[in-house]
């Protein structure tokens, strides 16, 4: 079981029936309640880092803004593209991940009402009658599968999309969590993404990540029981022997998926908005990613020109020398 | 000045700070004006008198005592009344109210897992009602007001033991010997929370620590606040990205100003381009 450190609960949910299981399963837990989740998420005086020591649970209501149009430049397929959360933070701490620097707490925060979400949902659909199809991402605020025994949200939500064939569920994740995939019968309109970086890269920024090899086990077994699999290279990451470890990297996560049933294969840089990368940069002063040859343009901190086109262009050709040129896309927008 | 990470503990009154005292083995600080204060090694215990005035202007002392440290730790100990919990039971405060303006702030619960989280209502006359299930007290909101404006709220802790309420007796009834007694009880608890914000408090102090190598540029030339943090992200960049890397070369010495300085550092920090290494 997922260990917290404390209940946060928000008065106004605390009888929901998600609520109480989670009151159930965390009743060693102390439990605190308050009036609106953000008063104990995001007061200044916290500490993002010390806080991913022990991360609280708060549970909430999201009461707007619950669907929200998808950067310009992100997402793989056709259409419209949007995405949803409905949790914010993350298992993980990946040194690159734009939530350290965006949230002043790393509490995780459930939003427990996902039926107001899958409304939202509809209402999008209703508005794009003629999109044959409409895009919903989710793990943009956090990892889409990490926390599912929490949260319960591919159980709730997969069975949503299943029956909204126009809608495409695309989950991002890092986690080898797929019991809760592999339990239920693939679902053409859902994708789940793998992302992503190579393996010496990762033990040194992905923290609390599974490994490598577990993760492509679990992308493999997914493709195999019939569900459609994605592939993120995001974000990349320069590094000492860039292409060597980039080209063992595409091997190594490419050559086991049946390639004529990969669903997309995405590359996109490192970028952080200037504000996010200056705090990320206060919390680790010492960590190297922030000391990188990156510069600052139109308020986003990036590699340098040059440097991202050298990278990009590598691993587009050794991408698309692997997998054909209608699955693989450049994601000018990394999401988490 | 002192240099953190320093434990700060708090108590309102000389009784509630004997056992610590004691259990800390702590030396009055006999240069000490405006508070009585204790300290050994890393400990300081300051006796604030009751109330959120004297709370509030005792942790501002010792924050500035201690040159504003941003890795010192707060926990305040102290006796509090109780809507329902029996005399000598204990709880950390998962949330503190301020009684006069209703404000409430949720100090993270990162320390003293297992321990019992409350609601701590501070008070500005003792509170004899109790009509709410929840610690009464005079001090803990202003001490969080004041701790938080020089650490990080992860840093301040508050220790509750019950000494008066319907399920605890009267507040009359407890003296001096009372009050030791209760506080003297919890000496372990309050010795495993210090532990513990000693650790956070040891990873907030590396964190905001001035680097490696900064005293020899200082003593060099002059650089004004924006000019120093910048030459404090460029060492601590230098370090990050060549731990063995020289702090301050022959180029660098023979600049003529700090602007030049600062300069021929970032032209070193950027000379280096190989990324994240890897293992
Ligand atoms: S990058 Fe993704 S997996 Fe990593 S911490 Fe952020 S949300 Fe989690």
């Amino acid at each position: 079981m997922l260990l917290i450190s404390a209940l946060y609960i928000e008065n106004d949910v605390a009888t929901h029936p998600r609520v109480a299981a989670l009151k159930q399963r965390y009743a060693n837990v102390p439990h605190i309640s308050c009036d609106r989740y953000g008063e104990v998420f995001n007061p200044k005086s916290q500490n993002f880092r010390l806080q991913k020591r022990a991360p609280a649970l708060i549970v909430a209501r999201k009461h707007s803004g619950r669907v929200l149009a998808a950067p310009d430049g992100y997402g793989a397929g056709e259409g419209e593209a949007y995405y949803f959360s409905h949790m914010l933070n993350c298992l993980y701490d990946c040194r690159y991940c734009f939530l350290q620097g965006m949230y002043a707490s790393a509490n995780y925060v459930l939003f427990v009402n996902f039926e107001d979400f899958g409304d939202d949902i509809d209402r999008v659909l209703e508005e794009s009658p003629n999109q044959e199809q409409v895009w919903f991402n989710s793990g943009y605020d956090g990892d889409s599968l990490a926390l599912e025994p929490l949260s319960g949200f591919v159980e709730h939500f997969v069975p949503f999309f299943q029956s909204r064939p126009r809608a495409m569920l695309e989950l991002r994740t890092k986690s080898t969590q797929i019991r809760c995939l592999t339990a239920l019968e693939p679902v053409d309109n859902v994708v789940c993404a793998f992302s992503f970086t190579p393996a010496s890269v990762a033990r040194g920024l992905e923290h609390k990540v599974p490994d490598i090899e577990r993760r492509i086990a679990a992308m493999v077994e997914l493709q195999q029981k019939g569900w459609r699999v994605g592939v993120r290279f995001e974000p990349l990451i320069w590094c000492e022997d860039f292409r060597s470890r980039y080209r063992e990297l595409f091997a190594q996560v490419l050559e086991p998926l049946n390639a004529d049933k990969i669903d997309s294969v995405s590359i996109g840089s490192f970028r952080m908005p200037d504000g996010f990368f200056k705090k990320s940069r206060e919390l680790y002063p010492d960590e190297p990613l922030f000391a990188g040859p990156l510069s600052s343009t139109r308020g986003v901190v990036g590699y340098t020109d040059e440097l991202n086109f050298e990278m990009t262009q590598f691993c587009t050709d050794e991408i698309l020398s692997r997998v054909p040129a209608d699955r693989f896309y450049h994601c000018k927008e990394a999401l988490a | 000045m002192i240099p953190g990470p320093n434990i700060n503990l708090v108590t309102a009154l000389s009784s509630e700070a004997k056992p610590l005292i004691d259990a800390f083995r702590l030396d009055r600080v006999l240069d000490a004006r405006g508070f009585i204060l204790y300290a050994k090694d890393d400990v300081s215990l300051v006796v604030t008198g009751i109330g959120r005035m004297r709370a509030a202007a005792a942790t501002g002392w010792l924050a500035a005592r201690q040159g504003e440290s941003r890795s010192s730790a707060w926990l305040n100990v102290g006796i509090a009344g109780h809507g329902s919990r029996p005399a000598g039971s204990m709880m950390l405060a998962g949330k503190l109210r301020d009684a006069a303006t209703g404000r409430h702030v949720f100090p993270p619960a990162l320390v003293g897992r297992g321990l019992d989280r409350d609601l701590v209502i501070t008070v500005d006359r003792a509170e004899t009602g109790y009509s709410e299930d929840a610690a009464y007290e005079m001090e803990a909101f202003a001490i969080w007001d004041t701790a938080t404006r020089f650490v990080t709220g992860e840093l301040v802790s508050f220790m509750k033991i019950v000494s008066d309420g319907p399920e605890a007796g009267e507040i009359e009834t407890i003296d001096r010997a009372g009050v030791i007694s209760l506080v003297g009880a919890h000496v372990e608890a309050v010795s495993g929370v210090v532990d513990e914000l000693r650790e956070l408090a040891g990873i907030e102090a590396a964190r905001t620590a001035a680097p490696a190598g900064i005293d020899a540029y200082l003593e060099h030339w002059h650089f004004t606040v924006s000019a120093r943090h910048e030459l404090t992200g460029l060492l601590r960049g230098l370090h990050a990205r060549d731990p063995d890397a020289e702090l301050i070369d022959a180029t660098t010495r023979s600049c003529k100003n700090a602007r030049a300085a600062l300069d021929a550092l970032a032209a070193r920090v950027n000379a280096a381009d190989t990324g994240v290494a890897v293992d």
